[in-house]
């Protein structure tokens, strides 16, 4: 009689396992959705890390290189403000640039491409090899590493507001639009 | 012959486990009614997060930052103001006034030329220089409302109750420093949340290279010529003969507690600030010596422009060794006088004479030796 007893129990679990795999199996084949956590958060704290970390924080070669020739002075600048002094003053021509709709003057392969290169000399280490991604600044594609942006399954952006003053004058920019594209 | 379902009631047993073991499977992954909002958790969470980031970057950055751009450039173009006119405002309120309609539109009741309207202030004065144009704060804070709902598909309202700006001066701000005011409304809707606030906005810069109103003004009135002045905050801070040499050639400011201070300077008022007072010395040298050179009395700024100081009486107005000079340009500094107090004030009691010769003229050329050459037009004695 135990042994009779211990089949049927074996018994009804065999049952239940080959029901539960196919359910999962069914469920698996039909609603596959990529995981969207991870870069979403990595999406938020790369703008976040980019709009408040500051130049004094920083200490890398091309940062050194620009304080050394005059080119950053506002030691308090974020890494989003002083990429977008850098497009605005380095890498665009805005004289005669009439004030119409597109019209950013923004031109690195006429002039400098100080904000990629900044760009590029800080991000690296932020965002883990698999993932690519792009900054858009004031709707101008500035800086990036990877491909497949149309083709992925899920693109995460974050965007943030920009403003700052020049060299802590009363020259007033902004605000501007920075948005951040992660995607695997 | 009765006949059993369950043979055996162990059977029974084991039956009843395995319905239980289903049941408890079955209930664990049953869908559950808030499972749909689950999903919207995040979003939620993270929409809100990005509306509470803005309303801080507001509060803490945004506003005092397009605060003080706009009140440093309507002082500015106040300072233009009053040197296109040619005259002071009347007192600390109609100075307010003004100052707070040409910082929150950029604008100003013109009565240059007896225009009497309120215009943007380059019209007013005809500059073809950009004062305000763009720069307001109400352009400010249309600005980041697009900004937010273009970005972040916030709607944000922003406003700010009559015209609330203060300026002040005090401890706090010191002689080189002003400060400003307003109070602020604002909202921010992000659908699920909304924030509904009232901010007191304050901020306290400096004013270097403004010009300052009292030289551009009173030039024009006391002496017929227009001159000007930058504030700029002097270095010095130990005062001897050769130090107030040089404080006369760079024209800056320091602290002096019966001086008038900078807000005092865009009025008529003529009054001394025991936390803010602030003076230049007058150099004949970058003026015209003649036309300055026919004021007697001490040649500090507001004791020159002003009536708080004694005049030309005997007793009350000294030469200084080594820095008056009864020739003009390119001699430095033709008929340099100063008052008693102000001869203390910069250690040169042992220096000042009368009307007689310079009694140290001989030394001169020893003891001026630390200025000689320091500036192209400054010869060497």
């Amino acid at each position: 009689m135990a042994k009779r007893g211990q089949y049927f129990t074996i018994d009804a679990f065999v049952a239940l396992l080959v029901v539960t795999t196919g359910l999962v199996l069914v469920l698996a084949v039909n609603s596959y959705t990529p995981s969207s956590g991870q870069p979403e958060r990595l999406s938020q704290e790369f703008v976040n890390v980019l709009a408040q970390t500051k130049i004094k924080e920083l200490n890398n070669f091309f940062v050194m290189q620009q304080v050394r020739n005059g080119n950053i002075t506002d030691f308090d600048n974020t890494i989003l403000q002083q990429a977008y002094e850098f497009k605005r003053y380095f890498d665009s021509f805005l004289v005669g640039c009439p004030p119409a709709t597109g019209c950013h003057g923004y031109e690195p392969s006429v002039h400098t491409n100080m904000s990629a290169e900044f760009l590029a000399s800080v991000t690296p280490s932020l965002v883990p090899k698999q993932y690519s991604f792009e900054i858009i600044i004031d709707g101008d594609s500035v800086h990036g590493r990877g491909e497949g942006q149309d083709t992925t399954d899920l693109l995460i952006s974050s965007k943030r507001i920009v403003f700052g003053v020049v060299n802590k004058s009363v020259e007033f920019w902004g605000p501007v639009t920075v948005e951040v594209r992660v995607w695997q | 012959m009765a006949i059993s379902v369950f043979p055996s009631k162990r059977g029974f047993f084991f039956t009843i486990i395995a319905m239980l073991i289903v049941s408890v499977l079955f209930v664990s992954f049953m869908p559950k009614s808030g499972v749909t909002l689950v999903h919207k958790i995040p979003s939620t969470e993270s929409r809100i997060n990005v509306a509470n980031d803005f309303v801080e970057t507001l509060k803490t950055s945004y506003l005092p930052m397009a605060l003080r751009t706009s009140s440093y450039s309507a002082l500015n173009s106040l300072s233009e103001y009053t040197k296109a006119y040619g005259s002071l405002f009347t007192d600390y309120d109609d100075l307010n006034t003004n100052f707070a309609e040409m910082m929150l539109n950029g604008s100003i009741f013109c009565r240059l030329g007896g225009q009497n309207a309120v215009m943007a202030v380059e019209d007013c004065i005809g500059s073809s220089e950009t004062l305000m144009m763009g720069r307001d704060f109400t352009r400010r804070l249309r600005d980041i409302e697009n900004a937010s709902v273009s970005t972040l598909q916030l709607q944000t309202a922003l406003n700010y109750s009559g015209f609330n700006a203060v300026l002040f001066q005090n401890n706090a701000t010191g002689p080189f420093q002003v400060g400003v005011k307003i109070t602020i409304n604002f909202s921010v809707n992000a659908g699920l949340a909304w924030w509904n606030d009232t901010k007191d906005v304050e901020v306290i810069f400096s004013f270097e290279g403004i010009e300052d109103p009292l030289y551009s003004v009173k030039s024009q009135s006391d002496l017929g010529l227009l001159y000007t002045n930058v504030f700029n905050r002097t270095n010095i801070t130990s005062w001897n003969i050769t130090n107030t040499f040089l404080e006369i050639e760079w024209r800056k400011y320091r602290y002096e507690k019966n001086g008038s201070a900078f807000l005092t300077r865009f009025t008529s008022l003529d009054e001394a600030s025991e936390c803010c007072g602030i003076e230049s010395l007058i150099n004949p040298f970058a003026m015209d010596d003649a036309v300055v050179g026919n004021v007697e009395r001490p040649y500090v700024d507001w004791c020159f422009f002003g009536t708080r100081c004694p005049g030309d009486q005997p007793g009350a107005l000294w030469n200084i060794s080594c820095i008056t000079d009864t020739a003009q340009s390119p001699e430095k500094f033709y008929r340099f006088s100063l008052d008693t107090y102000h001869a203390s004030t910069y250690n040169l009691t042992d220096f000042v004479y009368g009307a007689e010769p310079d009694p140290n003229a001989a030394q001169c050329n020893g003891m001026m030796q630390a200025v000689c050459g320091i500036d192209p037009d400054t010869p060497c004695i």
